[in-house]
């Protein structure tokens, strides 16, 4: 089975995007990643619930910003992170909360929060790391209910 | 006792919603502070100001925690002005102060809500509410409806210019004048 993941952008990609000629793509770009953000952030038990997540606009989000980047470089990455957000809910629908799909949720996040921090700070680039090595994250056994 | 229910967000959330949303806030509130065994770690509130506490202390530029709420703030400051709310020359600038702004920006707060004043039909079941998590989405809360806590933050110059002076009413500063100091508090 191929894990569903987010497939971040390059350094190289980063680079393109955020020249001035490119600003409406780089728009699209990040109005799908916080699309895709709040829809799997919904899923998580770690992540903080997102704000300002508006379900219906996401969604639409979800369709509508991958054809904003047709025909350039961005748009194979951008339907692929689509898709693999769509994956993630089929198996949460399926199995619901169980330890392999909280690792699939929180390794979308990580990697769509990596490529964030990297857009936000270019041409620095910032330290990777995983939410569970920063304080506040709830061990899965503190979880009741599950 | 009235029932009263917390969340957590870091304190430039409170900002943008009181100078650029009409004082209409946008809350995850818990049940208790520190629902140790009924909620998980993403909606405990004890749990996230600790995560974002700690940052702030330590001025870590690339905490997880932070960079997830300025994801969050930039994608608020989207739909606001797809709404209207926002022109698109405040839009770009509050995306900026969002994505690059001052760690100190993310001070974490507290809202406190006596949860039965707000209407049921307000109250939205979503995420782990709906599987047995004892947490609501209020997404138009109004000031009048919570407390806002927080510990005394000395060390932030913006924090008693835009959050203490306006909460004491002692000065009302226009939303431009606040965006201004909070572009003032420098990058990331």
């Amino acid at each position: 089975m191929i894990t569903p993941e987010y497939h971040p952008l390059s350094r190289e990609q980063i680079g393109l995007l955020l020249t001035p000629e490119n600003s409406e793509l780089e728009r699209a770009w990040s109005s799908l990643s916080g699309a895709l953000h709040g829809v799997i952030a919904m899923l998580s038990i770690t992540h903080p619930r997102p704000l300002y997540h508006y379900e219906e606009s996401a969604r639409r989000d979800m369709v509508e910003d991958p054809e904003r980047l047709r025909g350039t470089p961005f748009y194979a990455p951008a339907v692929r992170n689509v898709r693999a957000a769509e994956e993630i809910e089929r198996m949460f629908r399926e199995r619901g909360h169980t330890p392999e799909i909280h690792d699939i949720v929180d390794g979308y996040l990580d990697a769509l929060l990596d490529e964030f921090d990297e857009m936000r700070l270019y041409p620095e680039v910032p330290p990777r790391r995983r939410s569970e090595e920063e304080n506040g994250v709830a061990p899965r056994q503190a979880v009741a209910g599950r | 006792m009235p029932r009263y229910y917390y969340g957590t967000v870091p304190v430039l959330a409170w900002i943008i919603n009181h100078y650029f949303y009409s004082r209409t806030h946008y809350a995850w509130l818990a049940a208790a502070f520190h629902p140790h065994w009924e909620n998980p770690g993403s909606s405990n509130p004890y749990r996230l100001y600790g995560q974002f506490y700690e940052p702030w202390a330590e001025r870590d530029r690339y905490a997880h925690a932070v960079g997830e709420y300025r994801r969050r703030l930039v994608e608020g400051v989207k739909v606001k002005e797809a709404a209207g709310v926002l022109d698109n020359i405040t839009a770009a600038r509050l995306r900026r102060v969002c994505a690059s702004g001052s760690i100190d920006l993310f001070y974490p707060v507290l809202y406190r809500v006596e949860i039965d004043r707000i209407a049921p039909a307000r109250r939205v079941l979503a995420g782990s509410g709906l599987e047995g998590s004892h947490e609501v989405l209020v997404a138009d809360l109004r000031e009048s409806e919570f407390e806002l806590l927080f510990l005394d933050n000395v060390r932030d110059a913006y924090f008693p210019q835009i959050v203490l002076a306006e909460l004491e009413g002692t000065i009302r500063l226009h939303p431009i004048t606040a965006l201004g100091i909070l572009e003032g508090e420098g990058a990331a």
